[in-house]
């Protein structure tokens, strides 16, 4: 198999506790260079999987290889590849945040003046120079995932593997966060991350892995999953008046269904429609006396996507690729 | 050459020297409000004693006084070399466990037994500083009079092995995060020290006692001190190490080999100083949690060090099974370790009856038990948990055993010597009703029978892992999903 341009390959992996399987037959790659998302519902068995790969776990059956070094059977390897940052971890007592850092520092192998200029280009790039001489116990949540992430950059792996990393974060320090993990992809790092709040993942990842009760359910882009596999083109229209008018003018027209009535107008699904022509079918609503006060193009939220995903599974049983 | 024109010596400091964990450590232990209120009340309360000592040498009771003086001296010593120290290390990696801090150092370059190994270290560090820090105060004490300086360091050298060993033992029991455990653990060194330690060391002659009485043993019991301390530590560090420790970390090698030299150690004792078996009774100790931890063992564990070492071309050789970790290879070592108890009792002219059913009763102890879990499920993960629990019901079988010897002759007869607990505590009870040479008989049964049944269920448990590891698949798991192929 030619492993090149894939940093990370995970094949038919299981992993149960007891008789809960947590995660069964998964299988996928992660893109060298990209930044991936992994989303699944609380016990869907992101944490689980991730943490085999980061070799804190051991599956049950089935192999990960990570930069051409298989996981399970070389794992001290492998670890040198990694940066790894979990969704809770405690920080340390006694401990300044430059202290902090500079003994993962240590731990990782870097001595004298190249650990220190290691450090320091960590505090740089995840900004913490102002807090360098705080106790790392005392700092924000926002702060504290920074000082983590900083922590997983320390031996510069290839691939970062980051759960649920934005979770509890206020909006500012998601939006800081977010932009640090697009310079991570600029600068090459492979990133997967993990999160249950898909638009978050959306706007990061280029790859998107679905999974639930531990298998693969999807996998994809996120334009992929937005735009959906329906025909035709979804708008949102708003009227001021009765919805009713704006339902008859849909019941008349062979080509257009409403996806969903809303409290002031209707999302509406148009099949064989150029979306360059659109606004022919904005001077027909007008024309028939409908007073539109919003129309625009609507894309599928992926929540919705995810849903439908799940149907189509029940319904199907086979996963799909977009 | 480093980019800044300097060698990569030149540019490292002292402390790169260390163990990054004891660093940390240090940093973060000299900085804990334990250490550092324990430092100053010491002092405080060392000074005042000196000043009260100064003030009461001219007084016509100064020799009550000065023995009063000395005793009080060596406890206020020994309260942070053996509570203060041990009693942080008891938290050492509990806190790290509960906070999941553990897990991140775990994926640096250090292994879980430098960690812990670091953690000891850190509080032995600040052991030496409480000792430096005393050491002006028992330079006055000799200027005072009354003090022999050569018996003062010795206990002083006592103490500090005795700080090493305990907070060795603690930062090991640390590993364990169950609370019922940790309670127990507690609830046994309060009344450890109540009754005996402190309350001796309290009463005017303190730890000085107690240790002037080893302080006038011969070489053999110095030679075995100082080879059994360093084997002791390592032992209960590696005890924590391979609680924390990953999967496919191999901690049983290192426990067992550790058992085997200490049992060495503990014949050579006995063959050197004809045939005194306080080394090899002291030795069976450390021995008994070895085995107890090693017949308990997880077999996953060896199916993952096998497909590590089948990977790199190497295997487990037939011959030193008994050191390969999971409960198999520990039933064979518990048999060995017996076994050899076994051949010095039959070989020593002094041996009782009694001796080798006490030897019996305790290797059956931990063999029925085991046999009993592996027959109901062999592949349980929770056999340590089980373990507690039938040593639990025997031990209260034991009881109602020793009710029933006091009250009526054969109810504790009949089916309680059959129980290896049970029957030692009515061995130890002298409450035996038949012979002793009919219970050891019960008891080779017992033992041979476990064992029996303990080799067959870990032959076939032992088949069934290697079949398992041998691909990266198990039989039982669903279709191979094939992955998407790569693209460009």
């Amino acid at each position: 198999m030619n492993s090149v341009s894939s940093l990370a390959v995970v094949r038919d992996l299981h992993r149960s506790f007891g008789p809960t399987r947590a995660v069964a037959n998964l299988s996928f790659r992660l893109p060298r260079g990209q930044v991936t998302g992994f989303i699944g519902a609380n016990g869907a068995g992101k944490t689980t999987t991730m943490r085999m790969m980061a070799s804190l776990d051991i599956p049950n059956a089935g192999s990960i290889e990570i930069d051409g070094v298989d996981v399970l059977e070389d794992p001290s390897h492998a670890r040198r590849s990694i940066g790894w940052m979990p969704d809770t971890y405690g920080s340390y007592q006694d401990m300044s945040v430059w202290e902090y850092l500079d003994f993962f520092a240590r731990a990782f192998g870097y001595t004298g003046i190249e650990r220190k200029r290691r450090v320091d280009e960590v505090m740089d790039f995840a900004d913490l120079g102002s807090l360098s001489d705080r106790p790392a116990d005392t700092l924000s949540k926002g702060m504290s995932q920074r000082l983590c992430l900083g922590r997983s950059l320390v031996h510069d792996p290839a691939l970062l593997i980051l759960d649920e990393p934005a979770a509890g974060l206020d909006p500012k320090a998601r939006i800081e966060f977010k932009h640090l993990v697009r310079l991570l992809a600029g600068e090459g790092k492979t990133v997967f991350i993990s999160s249950h709040i898909l638009s978050e993942l959306a706007e990061m990842c280029d790859t998107l892995l679905f999974i639930d009760e531990g298998k693969l359910i999807h996998e994809g882009t996120a334009e992929s999953l937005m735009h959906g596999d329906a025909p035709g083109v979804a708008y949102a229209v708003e009227i001021a008046g009765p919805v009713e008018h704006l339902e008859e003018w849909v019941a008349l027209r062979p080509d257009a269904a409403v996806i969903e009535t809303r409290k002031h107008g209707a999302l509406i699904r148009f099949d064989h429609i150029d979306p360059a022509e659109i606004s022919g079918v904005l001077k027909q609503l007008l024309d028939a006396g409908i007073r539109v006060t919003d129309f625009h193009r609507e894309q599928r939220r992926l929540e919705d996507a995810f849903v439908e995903i799940l149907e189509k599974l029940n319904a199907n049983g086979a996963p799909s690729n977009t | 050459m480093d980019s800044t024109g300097y060698s990569e010596e030149q540019t490292r400091d002292a402390s790169d020297w260390f163990s990054p964990i004891l660093v940390k450590e240090l940093r973060q232990g000299t900085r804990s409000r334990a250490f550092v209120w324990s430092f100053l009340a010491l002092h405080t309360v060392l000074l005042l004693l000196i000043i009260t000592a100064l003030l009461t040498a001219a007084s016509p009771h100064s020799n009550y006084d000065q023995v009063f003086v000395t005793g009080f001296f060596w406890t206020l010593i020994s309260i942070p070399l053996l509570l203060v120290l041990p009693g942080i290390g008891f938290g050492g990696l509990k806190k790290e466990l509960d906070a999941k801090t553990l897990e991140l150092i775990f994926l640096t370059r250090m292994t879980t037994l430098r960690i812990v190994f670091g953690k000891w270290a850190a509080l032995v560090i600040q052991g030496f500083l409480f000792v430096s820090a005393i050491l002006p105060y028992m330079i006055l004490r000799y200027f005072l009079g009354g003090v022999n300086l050569v018996d003062e360091l010795r206990i002083l050298l006592l103490l500090m092995l005795g700080s090493l060993c305990l907070t060795a033992a603690a930062v090991g029991l640390s590993s364990i995060t169950s609370k019922a455990f940790r309670l127990g653990i507690i609830i046994a060194v309060l009344f450890f020290l109540i009754q005996g330690l402190f309350t001796s060391m309290a009463i005017f002659y303190g730890a000085r006692g107690l240790f002037m009485t080893f302080g006038t043993a011969d070489g053999w019991s110095w030679l075995f001190l100082f080879f059994s301390v360093p084997l002791f530590i390592i032992l209960m560090l590696e005890f924590g190490a391979g609680r924390i420790a990953p999967p496919a970390e191999n901690h049983a090698l290192r426990k067992r080999l550790t058992g085997l030299v200490l049992l060495a150690g503990g014949i050579a004792v006995y063959f050197g100083t004809n045939g005194s078996w306080w080394a090899p009774v002291v030795v069976a100790i450390p021995l008994l949690i070895i085995c107890i931890e090693a017949v308990n063992e997880n077999l996953r564990s060896y199916g993952i060090l096998l497909r590590a070492r089948r990977a790199q071309g190497k295997r487990f050789a037939a011959p030193v099974r008994f050191l390969a970790p999971g409960w198999p290879g520990g039933v064979i070592f518990t048999a060995l370790v017996t076994a050899v108890y076994l051949a010095l009792l039959l070989t020593d002219s002094t041996t009782e009856p009694e001796h080798i059913l006490a030897l019996l009763t305790l290797s059956g102890a931990i063999l029925l038990p085991v046999a009993l879990i592996r027959l109901a499920a062999p592949d349980t993960e929770r056999g340590f948990v089980f373990f507690v629990l039938i040593q639990v019901i025997m031990l209260c079988a034991g009881i109602c055993a020793l009710v029933f010897a006091e009250t009526t002759y054969f109810a504790a007869s009949g089916f309680f010597e059959l129980l290896p607990i049970p029957l030692l505590m009515l061995m130890l009870g002298d409450h035996l009703s038949g012979s002793t040479n009919a219970s050891v008989n019960v008891m080779v049964f017992v033992n041979a029978i476990s064992l029996v049944a303990l080799l067959a269920t870990g032959m076939t448990a032992t088949r069934r892992t290697v079949a398992t590891t041998s691909s990266a698949h198990p039989g039982q798991a669903p279709q191979r999903q094939p992955l998407a192929p790569e693209t460009p």
